[in-house]
């Protein structure tokens, strides 16, 4: 099968259900683990990436899911486990990229790499979101010692306020 | 996978003289090293490729950034960090600790394009150039703000943003 134009690999993405949201961007929804997710496909000059949010906002060091995501990354061909830009400086979010390097305009990429990219990013996501959220809901950890002598501070104001009520 | 014919290594041997790259012959058959200029540390770099050895139905491209010899963990939120920030390149800690960028290119004919392979390589290298100071600030500084290290980074060099 020849390999298509970057038009129709566009026309393909429709055909299958991705609805276009932007200029070379694509979107569709999908249910894993009860869950909706966004599945977005970027066809950019040098590269074709399906992207997952995994709507989940890290707000803090959460160095499990570092070592996770490392370990994965190190561990799949294709595929990586990553964090985000700030999103209105309220965290950023964990997500899931599958990519791969794209061809020449005319010759952009084959059918069966957009069917292999999208195949491989969900079965990535059935596989690995419910670990990575529990790792996630453990919440932060590596406090630095500003924040370690602020809390106590808090915890010694509270205990004080006890104190006084009891 | 499909069931396509995989390229041999003989294949893509020409791929590279297509390109206009030199090669050397790696440890083992399927293996190359290829030498590419870093315009950005003014220096060569060796990277290596690999024709399924790493993953059969892949080629592969690497290059060794950095040994990780302390604050792992930083290193690892800048891995996480920056994968989030730069398209195509992965980035990535072993068990040695080494830090690698690594880019894969399918290895079925039917799939494959050569500009693949120079795209594989060119963000392979930026990839690399782009992560080694934020990796030198965990190194070298215990107490790094990676997240600041990042937005240094990112402000230093315009278009680096991942499009979102």
């Amino acid at each position: 099968m020849p390999m298509l134009n970057r038009q129709q690999a566009g026309e393909f993405l429709r055909r299958i259900g991705f609805v276009n949201h932007g200029p070379n961007a694509w979107i569709a929804q999908q249910t894993v683990e009860g869950r909706i997710f966004n599945v977005e496909a970027f066809l950019k000059n040098a590269v074709v990436e399906i992207r997952i949010a995994l709507n989940l906002l890290t707000r803090c060091n959460q160095t499990s899911v570092y070592r996770y995501f490392n370990e994965q990354n190190t561990r799949i061909a294709l595929g990586k486990f990553a964090i985000g830009p700030e999103v209105d400086h309220e965290g950023r979010v964990l997500f899931l990229s599958v990519e791969m390097p794209a061809g020449t305009e005319e010759e952009y990429i084959a059918e069966e790499s957009l069917v292999l990219l999208i195949g491989l990013a969900l079965n990535l996501l059935r596989e690995h979101y419910t670990p990575i959220e529990r790792l996630f809901r453990q919440g932060c950890e590596g406090t630095s010692e500003e924040e370690t002598r602020k809390i106590l501070k808090r915890m010694r104001v509270f205990g004080r306020e006890g104190g006084d009520h009891a | 996978m499909p069931n396509g014919q995989l390229l041999t290594n003989e294949e893509v041997e020409r791929c590279f003289q297509e390109l206009g790259w030199r090669w050397l012959p790696g440890p083992r058959p399927g293996f190359w090293v290829l030498p590419v200029w870093n315009p950005e540390q003014n220096r060569g770099e060796m990277v290596i490729v690999d024709n399924g050895q790493g993953n059969p139905n892949f080629i592969g491209a690497r290059l060794q950034i950095v040994r990780a010899t302390r604050n792992e963990d930083c290193v690892r939120k800048a891995l996480c960090l920056t994968n989030g920030t730069l398209d195509l390149v992965k980035l990535y800690m072993d068990e040695d600790r080494d830090v690698f960028a690594r880019v894969v290119v399918p290895r079925f004919k039917e799939m494959f394009h050569r500009q693949m392979l120079r795209h594989a390589l060119g963000v392979v290298v930026a990839g690399a150039a782009f992560v080694l100071p934020i990796l030198q600030c965990c190194l070298e500084d215990e107490h790094c703000d990676v997240e600041a290290a990042l937005s240094s980074r990112l402000a230093g060099i315009p278009g680096a943003r991942k499009m979102n």
